[in-house]
């Protein structure tokens, strides 16, 4: 089986080029060429090529390269083809090549390296002849056989014609430099002859493969298979017959191994075996060693088909052999991976042979077992071979327990403890490929056969338990029988194995301790690194067992292991994650010293580091509104510490938003420059947080406006959206801009769509908004100023309540006016804009109500009630100076519902501030009441028929308690009011003393008051009282 | 005939034995001195400087100048030390250390070899702790140690080379100014010349432009012409150019380079390294960081012999790679760790 043909073709032109011609450092020129195979070999391909573009510009490259450059660039992309992540970027390059060599081989015919281009060229369309072929492989592709076969053969046609050409052009060469006619001292030219006849012969044998593949093409019992097949054979028969010298044992070898294809194809078993033996019979290093193994594969397929007669012992003997031989390094070759395939096949085949003949059941086991060690083995590494290997183990079944396995070996020396684990720990690791059959199986066959096969898996769970058991134990008697003389490499992996086992058995104390030790042994090898995985999976493990409490020591050992990391792989993911864990555990316990030193861990400059950091910084914002929100609740100033802590966000974000580029745009980038553009807006930078907001592609206002953008959660959308309105208010409010009402409706209209039916989110993103305009209002010292901030505020909440009908926005809007302009009512400068703001609330709010009486369920949304609506109106009614209508709109409420006690606290307060302390008529009503109804009881009871309900009905409930005892600090007042409001004499004094009389009573009956402050203002209106009554002002001690 | 054989074999093997013995007393009786160039000489050690060593021949006694001596083997010194100078004559560090430490002390009964051994050991620890093995002030200690009691011996210009070379690798340019210093006081050529050009390297390290340039400039002013004063005049006019680089004079400095490549043998490993990593810093300065890049990677995939050069080159690939190729930084990185722990620019990055 030829499986890796495009592989092998790369492998095929290396190696003869290499068998052909040798390099030495030029004298006295930039050494282009080594430098350029260097950089090859190591992998830099892109570096490769941008030398070669930076070199050619600025005539740096010797001379002999220049005319080169493009070949050389075009074969440089070649070679980076395996590093190519997907066959889409694959089979792209390869198209983009094959135009792109065919260009350079038929534009300039006198080149001296056009030869060379033509190989590559016909390559090229050799492996896209093949990569059309298996197409066939799939069963979807069926119905496009013809298709396919046409243009697989179209590619190979091409090749073909290639390679003849190629050929014709280097004989006509070749002949020019024949014999004499290149001095034998001119070195050079002797080098470049000997290039050219290595060109042609290898333009010969690809032509013959080109050939072969054509006939392949065909069906198989076509003329021009078996046509294309005889010229194939010829062709390459022709080159060993010619192939004769020292210099040309590659092409003869090379030739061979495809001889032996072709004339196994033909059927040709004998002449195919000849063609192959002495292929497979070379012990060279290098490429010869590849051919050997893929000459031995195809002689043990042979050997072992039919019409090779057979002949198992043979095939299995010769592929054994090989195996045998094979390097560490060579274990995941696909060719070598390959031959084991084929040895395994043979093996199974054997098998079969022995279980027909009586006595041979020992024989036969042995060769399946044999054979499911090398399907094990081959099956866990990728490549062609995988899915072959998978369906015989499918085929093989589950193997037997061997009793004599269960028993755990006597070992004497470390080397033999340290094997027999190895086998064990290997074979318990297969099983996962046994479960994998084993549930496939279980898929597939009837209920009756269930039971078996779970056993089946049972046992194979039990079998690689054991063998891990084992492993553990015969690992340790390993450690112990540890001798100078036994090998170094193998006591760091007999630890590595121990600290595996011990995650697998969940003691990850042991797991943490054993792994760090090895990840220190070896500083800067594979192993280290994985053993440094193993330590940070336990330390993880052990962190999410403790209490935090109890976290400090494993913390530091964490530590010195991220900064061993660091010091050893600072790039390596492992690394990285170290430091996150540790960042992680430093952010939930809220040490953000600790966290920023963690930060300073990781690589500067990366990604990864770049947005920890910047995540970091989102975290400190996100703490600091939640401490500035409970310092304000607790009524406090924000502390030095949140500021601090803010300054922190701050420079973290801000490094975080000056790394920020098109292709590290994500949905996190965006909402921590949406903080930043936050923190700037509430600490008055608005400049930056517009710079920030509106910058083009990356700027969360272009994020979120992108098709197919990263912002996918609403709630990110919104928080944009909102900052984006914030600073249209602040911008007007300052005279930088205006507040276009177009402008607002739109973003209105995008945050609800992007809250996507999700009123509670939109409502609290507004809510948001609105504190945000309070704050920053609360924050403008300037009254000015702050008649301006207010002004915008009160165009964009009245424009917000033009556009939408939306319950939410409308009950946020209506509310944030009146709560404004109830903050800014007292001040003068503000007055105005105050009562613009209350006009705008109770327009709010009467569209509101309008929309209710339309629509019975308008206010469910935002579990609203009309008479919740016709309060916040009323109040704004009053905010306004327009008692009498707030008075009309409370008496509606009552009307419909009269123990509504906060419509009748205000209505009282009504008549109190519409008295404007002077109506006698009005203050009365405050105290007594109004608008009697049917049954002749006030509707408005007034604070003194508050206090007596309040007094037979609140017990001892604290709200009701508050509110008897402000009716009757009320009560007292108001018949003050009522005194002053009088012309002086008895009146007068009646009205004092039974304001007095009032507060006494109070007294005497509670004496608390209800509380230290309602206390302090019984004492003070006593004190007044008592000074309008010519009395000594004793307050309430003296009454 | 049995007999006959038999007496004829004894006879041989006689006459083999006592040619064996007598090769051994010639051996022990004689000390051997390699010059750098032509045959070895068998005498006897006389007289000895730090300029030169007088050996008495056959009778007669001969001058030779410390700097064209390669090695000494000294009578009936222990197999393993001439082994360990064998080593260290084609630089195989790792191997000569192995040697000398199988000298049995107790074996090496004369004066001389018995300083030379505190000499061989002080370099070999001093080249391994440039290539990162050992601790570089233990190699320091013990070479300077053997200076400080021999200051006639003819591996005084040597150690003062070396100690200097260790300082200058780990970053003690100070240090390194005070033994090249030393060595610019040898009376011959090559090694005044070779002084001259690393006093101007620890210069320039130093952020002394003026006195690195005189350095070099008396390097470049040297009377003599033969193929290694060539080479040191080479090398100093790189440390000229990377002079001009420190003046900020990028495209000067470069186009020299170019020229300089253009011009230079690319088989002098080390001297391509200094010209690829002058390129590189040119590059680097004049904020061209793909050709930087691409300059330092000649000197790591190409010009890896000299330790110093090559560490540089990894240190600010690295650098660059941060930048340009972060997934390349480990690998690099790595390397530089496990090749050239002890260096200042591994100390550095």
């Amino acid at each position: 089986m030829r499986c890796q043909i495009h592989r092998f073709i790369g492998i095929c032109l290396v190696g003869m080029v290499a068998i052909g011609s040798g390099s030495a450092m030029l004298l006295g020129a930039e050494p282009g060429k080594e430098f350029l195979e260097r950089l090859r070999e190591e992998g830099m391909f892109d570096l490769a090529t941008r030398y070669l573009e930076i070199y050619d510009k600025k005539g740096w490259l010797p001379n002999s390269m220049k005319p080169d450059v493009k070949l050389e660039r075009l074969m440089i992309i070649q070679d980076s083809l395996a590093a190519a992540r997907t066959t889409k970027e694959r089979d792209s390059r390869l198209s983009s090549l094959e135009a792109g060599f065919k260009d350079f081989y038929d534009s300039d015919k006198k080149h001296p390296r056009r030869s060379e281009a033509g190989l590559r060229l016909g390559n090229l369309s050799l492996d896209r002849g093949q990569r059309e072929l298996k197409k066939l492989n799939d069963p979807a592709e069926k119905k496009n056989e013809k298709t396919i076969r046409e243009a697989a053969q179209a590619a190979f046609k091409q090749a073909e014609a290639v390679f003849k050409s190629s050929q014709d052009d280097l004989a006509a060469i070749i002949k020019e430099m024949s014999g004499a006619k290149v001095a034998a001292n001119d070195a050079e030219k002797v080098a470049q002859r000997k290039q050219y006849q290595g060109e042609y012969r290898q333009a010969q044998i690809l032509q013959g493969l080109s050939l072969k593949m054509l006939a392949t093409s065909y069906p198989i019992d076509s003329a021009q298979y078996k046509d294309g097949l005889k010229k194939a054979d010829e062709q390459l028969a022709a080159v060993i017959s010619k192939a004769t010298t020292a210099t040309e044992v590659g092409a003869k070898t090379l030739s061979r191994l495809y001889r032996g294809d072709v004339q196994a194809l033909m059927g040709q078993v004998e002449q195919a075996l000849e063609s192959y033996t002495p292929v497979a019979d070379i012990d060279q290093d290098g490429i010869f060693r590849l051919w050997r193994v893929q000459a031995t594969s195809a002689m043990v397929r042979l050997l072992g088909s039919e019409k090779g007669g057979n002949k198992f012992d043979v095939a299995i003997k010769r592929g054994s052999e090989l195996i045998k031989q094979m390097a560490k390094n060579e274990q995941a070759n696909p060719e070598w991976l390959d031959l084991q395939l084929a040895v395994a096949q043979a093996r199974l085949s054997q098998s079969k042979e022995l279980e027909k003949k009586k006595g041979n059941d020992t024989a036969s086991k042995a060769e399946r077992r044999e054979a499911r060690e090398l399907l094990q083995s081959i099956a866990r590494r990728p490549g062609d071979h995988q899915e072959a290997a998978k369906k015989l183990l499918a085929e093989l079944g589950i193997e037997a327990v061997d009793p004599a396995a269960t028993k755990i070996p006597t070992v004497k020396t470390f080397t033999e403890a340290y094997t027999e684990a190895k086998t064990r720990l290997e074979r318990s690791e297969s099983t996962q490929l046994s479960r994998e059959i084993l549930r496939n199986r279980l898929k597939e066959v009837s209920e009756n056969e269930k039971p078996a096969i779970e056993a089946e898996l049972k046992s194979v769970d039990a079998n690689a338990n054991r063998d891990r058991d084992q492993s553990m134990v015969l690992l340790q008697r390993a450690l112990k029988l540890y001798r100078a003389a036994d090998s170094r490499e193998d006591l760091l992996s007999a630890r590595f194995y121990v600290a595996y086992l011990f995650i697998k058995q969940d003691k990850f104390w042991e797991a943490a301790a054993t792994s760090d030790f090895v990840a220190r042994s070896a500083p800067g090898t594979d192993t280290s690194l994985k053993a440094c995985g193993f330590a940070l999976f336990s330390y993880r493990k052990i962190m999410d067992s403790l209490p935090a409490d109890r976290q400090a020591n494993l913390f530091n050992s964490l530590e010195g292991l991220a900064k061993y990391m660091i010091a050893t792989w600072p790039e390596a993911e492992e690394t990285q994650q170290a430091t996150l864990t540790l960042l992680q555990n430093a952010l939930k316990n809220q040490r953000w010293d600790d966290a920023e030193r963690f930060l300073t861990f990781m690589p500067k400059a990366t990604g990864q580091s770049n947005a920890t950091r910047r995540d970091l910084g989102y975290v400190l914002w996100i703490q600091y509104l939640i401490s500035q929100d409970a310092e304000r609740k607790a009524g406090k100033e924000p502390a030095i510490g949140d500021i601090t802590l803010r300054d922190r966000a701050e420079r973290l974000l801000a490094e975080g938003w000056e790394s920020l580029d098109v292709s590290s745009l994500d949905q996190r980038a965006v909402e921590a420059a949406a903080a930043l553009a936050a923190l700037y807006l509430r600490t008055d930078r608005r400049e930056k947080a517009e710079a920030i907001l509106k910058k083009e592609k990356i700027g969360p206002i272009a994020a979120i406006d992108a098709k197919d953008g990263p912002v996918k959660a609403p709630a990110v959308r919104l928080e944009v959206l909102r900052l984006n309105l914030q600073l249209k208010v602040m911008a007007a409010s300052t005279g930088a801009a205006t507040l276009d009402a177009k402008e607002v409706e739109k973003l209105v209209k995008s945050m609800q769509a992007s809250a996507a039916g999700n009123d509670k989110l939109l409502t609290n993103t507004l809510l948001t908004l609105a504190k945000d305009l309070r704050e920053q209002l609360e924050q403008v010292q300037d009254p000015a100023d702050q008649a301006k901030l207010a002004s915008g505020i009160q165009v964009l909440l009245t424009q917000l309540s033009e556009v939408s009908n939306n319950a939410g926005i409308l009950d946020w809007a209506g509310t944030t006016m009146w709560q404004l302009a109830s903050g800014l009512e007292s001040k003068k400068a503000s007055a105005p804009i105050a009562k613009q703001l209350y006009a705008g609330a109770v327009h709010v709010f009467e569209k509101m109500l309008v929309a209710s009486e339309k629509d019975k369920a308008y206010l469910d949304a935002i579990q609203r009630k009309p008479e919740d609506v016709l309060l916040k109106q009323a109040l704004s009614l009053r905010g306004q100076a327009e008692y009498a209508k707030a008075h009309e709109v409370l008496l509606k409420i009552l009307k419909a519902n009269g123990t509504h006690l906060t419509a009748q606290i205000e209505a009282a307060k009504n008549f109190q501030e519409w008295s404007a302390n002077k109506d006698i008529d009005l203050l009365k009503k405050s105290i007594f009441g109004s608008d009697p109804n049917a049954q002749n009881k006030n509707t408005v009871w007034g604070w003194g028929q508050m206090s007596k309900m309040l007094s037979s009905q609140m017990g001892s409930r604290e709200e009701l308690k508050t509110i008897f005892f402000e009716a009757r600090l009320q009560l007292a007042t108001v018949r003050r009011l009522m005194a002053l409001a009088s012309p002086a004499g008895a009146d007068r004094e009646k009205l004092l003393q039974q304001s007095l009389g009032d507060i006494r009573q109070t007294y005497k009956v509670y004496p608390d008051l209800g509380g230290k402050e309602s206390n302090q203002k019984f004492d003070k209106l006593a004190k007044d009282v008592q000074k309008d009554l010519n009395l000594p002002t004793t307050g309430l001690e003296g009454l | 005939m049995c007999f006959l054989i038999n007496k004829s074999f004894d006879r041989f093997f006689l006459f083999a034995l006592c040619a064996i013995f007598a090769n051994s007393l010639m051996a022990q009786e004689a000390d051997k001195l390699y010059p750098s160039n032509g045959a070895a000489v068998t005498g006897k050690i006389t007289e000895m400087t730090r300029n030169n060593v007088v050996m008495e021949v056959r009778g007669v006694k001969e001058n030779f100048q410390a700097i064209d001596i390669q090695r000494i083997v000294y009578e009936a010194e222990p197999a393993a030390f001439t082994k360990a100078k064998e080593a260290v004559g084609t630089e195989q560090w790792d191997e000569a250390m192995d040697s000398l430490k199988k000298v049995d002390l107790k074996s090496v009964l004369r004066e001389e070899p018995k300083k030379e051994l505190e000499f061989y050991v002080g370099l070999v620890q001093t080249k391994l702790a440039m290539n990162g093995q050992g601790d570089p002030a233990a190699a320091e200690a013990r070479l300077l140690n053997f200076v400080k009691g021999n200051t006639n011996s003819f591996h005084f210009f040597d150690s003062a080379d070396a100690l200097g070379s260790l300082a200058a690798s780990t970053g003690g340019h100070d240090q390194a100014v005070k033994y090249f210093s030393v060595l610019a006081t040898s009376p011959f050529p090559a090694q005044k010349l070779k002084a001259q050009y690393s006093l101007g390297n620890s210069n320039l390290a130093l952020g002394k432009t003026a006195d690195a340039r005189t350095s070099y400039g008396d390097a470049l002013a040297g009377a003599t012409d033969d193929a290694t004063s060539k080479r040191y005049k080479k090398l100093a006019s790189i440390g000229m150019i990377r002079c001009e680089t420190a003046e900020k004079k990028y495209d000067a400095a470069i186009e020299k380079l170019r020229k300089l490549v253009s011009e230079s043998d690319a088989t002098d490993n080390e001297l391509f390294a200094q010209l690829y990593n002058a390129l590189g810093e040119a590059h680097l300065r004049a904020g061209q960081e793909e050709e930087a890049v691409l300059a330092y990677l000649h000197t790591d995939l190409l010009f890896t012999s000299d330790p110093d050069s090559h560490a540089e080159a990894l240190y600010h690939l690295i650098q660059l790679f941060t930048k340009l190729d972060p997934p390349r930084v480990a690998e690099t990185k790595a390397r530089l760790q496990s090749l050239y722990a002890n260096s200042a620019w591994t100390k550095k990055g």
